[in-house]
């Protein structure tokens, strides 16, 4: 009986997507340690090592923008779908389940919408500019920050803003031209 | 049961408490335990959504370009009995936008799946 071949897109996308666990973990760590969400009593040390995660996270979700700025778009893509169920059922899809918040349902679900529609072009095309590439790296610390500040939204809206940003330059310099 | 979620692992590295908010639950809840229920019947309105919501994701990546059937041999019956109108309409448009962007979101959610199942059997093993 023939062995079956591991599959190589399979394995690298696993590694990667690790990778890219840990580095939102980071991130995620690093601001719940300096908003005082996680060790409060832990004092200058822990926010000093908080504000190093989060330096560090950034520049690699920096540097490495132009290779993950699609699966931005899929992750709040399926974030959407969830969100959506979520508000139609009135419990949450995943466990640990919630009973869910209509109202703060439908103000995610608006937002996760509009950040799906500016993320899509990076699905063909990684961010070109300055602008774009620090557009959706703000727009992941937003989500980061979102998770640590619920039920308070401005970071999800600062994230659109951020992201739109470009998009609306760009709109711009398309209609001056 | 919910510290076995990508959500559940950040709280208990952080002391955060990430797992009982929307939007956490949302990025980093746990799918398989969540699609259990609908065999364990725990929650039954929780059973519903999950059902719901992993066929309607699979069947976006799946309906990609491929013909509305609604019985078996209904492509080829549709266009000897309409030559005219051909072949019959697609679930899903195949372009090359849209395809590239659910290949995107299959391959995300075929990490996230590897994932929780990995979660889920550390469950199973906490359980015994």
């Amino acid at each position: 009986m023939p062995m079956k071949q591991p599959n190589a897109h399979g394995l690298k996308r696993f590694a990667v997507g690790l990778c890219g666990l840990a580095v939102l973990f980071a991130l995620v760590g690093g601001l719940a340690f300096v908003t005082g969400k996680a060790h409060p009593e832990g004092g200058a040390a822990y926010k000093v090592g908080g504000g190093v995660m989060i330096v560090a996270a950034i520049a690699v979700l920096g540097t490495t923008v132009r290779r993950w700025a699609k699966w931005f778009f899929a992750v709040c893509f399926l974030m959407a779908i969830k969100a959506f169920f979520a508000l139609v059922f009135g419990y949450t899809i995943s466990q640990p389940r919630l009973t869910v918040n209509r109202a703060l349902a439908a103000s995610v679900l608006a937002l996760l919408l509009v950040m799906l529609f500016l993320s899509y072009r990076y699905v063909l095309n990684p961010p070109h500019s300055t602008m774009e590439s620090v557009g959706i790296v703000a727009a992941v610390v937003a989500l980061g920050t979102g998770v640590l500040t619920e039920p308070n939204l401005w970071p999800l809206v600062g994230g659109v803003l951020f992201l739109g940003l470009p998009w609306l330059t760009k709109m711009r310099r398309f209609h001056q031209e | 049961m919910g510290n076995f979620s990508l959500v559940g692992i950040a709280d208990r590295v952080f002391g955060t408490n990430a797992r009982d908010t929307f939007l956490g639950n949302l990025i980093g809840g746990n799918d398989v335990t969540g699609v259990a229920s609908i065999f364990t019947g725990d929650d039954p309105t929780g059973s519903l959504a999950s059902a719901v919501s992993v066929s309607a994701g699979n069947g976006l990546k799946n309906g990609i370009g491929t013909p509305l059937r609604i019985g078996g041999n209904t492509a080829p019956a549709f266009r000897t009995l309409f030559p005219r109108l051909g072949r019959p309409a697609q679930s899903l448009l195949r372009s090359k936008g849209l395809s590239t962007a659910l290949g995107t979101v299959a391959d995300v959610l075929d990490f996230k799946l590897e994932v929780d199942v990995a979660l889920t059997v550390g469950l199973l093993a906490a359980c015994r």
